[in-house]
């Protein structure tokens, strides 16, 4: 007897595939207003329209691929480590020229170090003051790179 | 002036400047490290750098970043012998008997053939180096606008062709990264295509901050989901220097496998870690004791490390002398050129000679160092070992945001490095290959440029590509290597129904 095998699709992958997809439908749309010239002087929005088209097909091909697929484990895409970190990471990009690179640089560490690293705090706060003076000398001194003051220091 | 003359010339040109000495052992230092420790490979490694290098001199900057390349090499063998990691891609066949050989107490010997293959294998291939490419350059010169598409077109077929997942997927990002280099101002025209008003994507999409973002940050956010367990080897290592026993059974594993390692590494989209697994299959084949590989075969150790070290000078092959890079690390070496005004391919050896030669020069230097560094000096790698992956993510995540922040002190690149970081993540998770990407980025533009200067001096036919016998050729190969994975999927899977 023939086992009763199921056939899932795999979301993600025919939704990452539909939104490479409309992505290349807006690339060719953006091309033809750019004006393609001719084959004898290709004009500026000759070549992201080959780009475009080319990812369009190959869009639709792996959409019909992945319909066609069988079920996977659906990745765990954030955990809360990762998001914890892009969290910080923006805010430290955000702060960085209102705070200044020492202060920022400080609370990045510690922040990640305990939360994420699950170091004890006084550790945390200990390496965090030692790594920043490091980063410092290494960028300022030896990079010469300008790193922002901000209003604290 | 003949090749010997201006090999003389790089050394001369090295030793007057003493800093290159300096940036040279910075980068195999750095080099070693990331073969090291598991987690950072050599793409993260460069990618952190990149921004730094602009506060160098040119040619320090590409020595350190070569120096990296092949250092990574070398360290990644350390990780595989003393605790079954691989430090990097190119050193997991090494863990088959390197590790085996560390559990029978022979881990000294175990390294010490590793590093010395290694570096018997760089100085050969330096020489390979030598001769190779200057002859493919002269070669290269004769090529038009047509051969020159059709090269690209094949170097883009060939990272398709060899991608580990989805051959569809790969085209995919292959073309996304062509687009993502059309973004900015028309190389013939000058008007600005995608830039929506943004005054910053003028001049292209940001290619540090995104290299650091797609290669750095989003393999820590990969590694933050995992835990790596080190049991790091506790013993004393003894015997570091192998018995004149160990040289004679490895001494043809190491030629064979410099031979293979450069061919295979000159392949356009050749992953270094594939002439170690054709290293390894070669020396099993050939070996009078076949049994004993798996459980501490030397010769398993010293052809596939011979190999990985070889491939990682012969890389560097059409990188300089055609400028078309084969991998992510090649493609970081030629963005570090670029952004010092250099440009890699058939001109550069002949306009930038002091340059080239001392790279040359440079790699030979940075193998000597590299043995002194893994030999009598390893001791430091196995302390290295010991710290933990909670405080280095720490510290990586801030040279790439520090990093990407001082190429312009525009907070723009940080935000650019930031999306790109989600998007490799997320690629990575998807398994969508980043490398096919960055590829397209760098050789979207030189492949524009070239099909548009092709097209204007045919008058618009498009014949141009298919009348000339060597763009001919190339576009076949490349027709083939774009679909031949697909075909053998697609019978892969009637054959499983």
């Amino acid at each position: 007897m023939v086992p009763d095998i199921r056939v899932k699709i795999h979301i993600t992958a025919v939704l990452s595939a539909a939104a490479l997809m409309m992505f290349s439908i807006f690339i060719c749309y953006k091309s033809l207003h750019l004006g393609i010239g001719t084959f004898s002087m290709p004009g500026p929005g000759f070549f992201p329209l080959g780009c475009g088209l080319v990812m369009g097909g190959f869009a639709i091909l792996e959409v019909l691929v992945s319909l066609r697929g069988r079920v996977k484990q659906q990745p765990q895409v954030f955990s809360k480590n990762v998001c914890f970190t892009i969290a910080v990471m923006l805010l430290w990009a955000v702060m960085l020229e209102r705070l200044g690179f020492m202060f920022c640089t400080f609370m990045f560490i510690a922040l990640l170090a305990k939360r994420v690293g699950n170091q004890p705090v006084p550790i945390a706060l200990l390496l965090s003051v030692a790594i920043t003076a490091c980063l410092k000398i290494v960028f300022d001194v030896a990079f010469r790179a300008n790193l922002p003051t901000g209003i604290l220091f | 002036m003949d090749t010997i003359e201006l090999l003389v010339m790089g050394f001369q040109v090295l030793f007057s400047h003493p800093e290159s000495l300096v940036y040279c052992f910075i980068g195999v230092f750095i080099g070693t490290l990331t073969g090291v420790l598991p987690g950072i490979g050599p793409p993260s490694a460069l990618a952190l750098l990149l921004p730094i290098t602009f506060h160098v001199p040119s040619s320090s900057a590409i020595i350190m970043l070569a120096g990296i390349a092949y250092g990574a090499m070398y360290g990644g063998s350390i990780t595989s012998i003393l605790v079954n990691i691989p430090g990097e891609a190119a050193s997991v066949v090494t863990c088959l008997d390197g590790y085996q050989m560390a559990l029978k107490g022979r881990a000294g010997s175990a390294l010490g053939i590793s590093a010395i293959g290694s570096f018997i294998a760089g100085t050969l291939t330096i020489f390979g180096l030598v001769l190779v490419a200057p002859a493919l350059a002269e070669l290269a010169l004769g090529f038009g606008p047509p051969e020159y598409f059709a090269l690209v077109i094949l170097g883009l077929s060939l990272v398709v062709y060899l991608a580990k997942g989805s051959a569809i997927r790969a085209v995919l990002m292959g073309a996304l990264g062509i687009f993502l280099g059309s973004i900015g101002q028309d190389p013939m025209i000058g008007t600005n295509r995608f830039t929506f008003g943004n005054v910053g994507l003028m001049s292209g999409v940001g290619l540090i901050p995104m290299i650091v973002g797609l290669f750095g940050v989003s393999e820590v956010m990969l590694n933050l989901q995992l835990s790596i367990n080190r049991n790091v080897y506790e013993q004393k290592l003894t015997g570091l220097y192998p018995t004149l026993h160990d040289i004679k059974v490895s001494i043809l594993p190491i030629l064979r496998g410099s031979v293979i390692g450069f061919f295979m590494g000159i392949i356009p989209g050749m992953s270094v870690m594939i002439p170690t697994f054709v290293s390894y299959i070669v020396e099993k084949r050939v070996s009078k004791r076949p049994q004993e590989f798996g459980s501490g075969a030397i010769e398993g150790v010293a052809g596939p490390e011979a190999a990985n070290n070889a491939a990682s000078v012969g890389i560097l092959i059409p990188t300089l002398s055609l400028g078309i890079p084969t991998g992510a690390s090649t493609a970081l070496i030629l963005s570090g050129l670029i952004m010092h005004g250099l440009q890699p391919g058939p001109l550069f050896i002949t306009k930038s000679p002091d340059i080239f030669w001392c790279l040359v020069a440079s790699l030979y230097i940075g193998n000597v160092m590299l043995l002194i560094l893994n030999l009598p000096l390893v001791g430091i790698w196995v302390k290295l070992l010991k710290i933990p992956y909670s405080w280095l993510f720490i510290i990586i995540l801030l040279f790439c945001l520090i990093g990407s922040y001082t190429v312009n002190n525009n907070m723009t690149d940080v935000f650019v490095m930031l999306g790109f970081s989600v998007l490799g993540y997320l690629m990575i998770k998807f398994d969508y290959e980043r490398v096919p990407l960055i590829l397209g980025l760098i050789l979207g533009p030189i492949m524009e440029t070239a099909f548009r200067r092709s097209l204007v001096m045919s008058d618009g036919s498009i014949s141009v590509f298919v009348v000339r016998p060597v763009s001919l050729i190339l576009l076949c190969i490349s027709g083939l290597m774009v679909l031949a994975p697909m075909i053998l999927q697609k019978g892969l899977a009637k054959a499983t129904e």
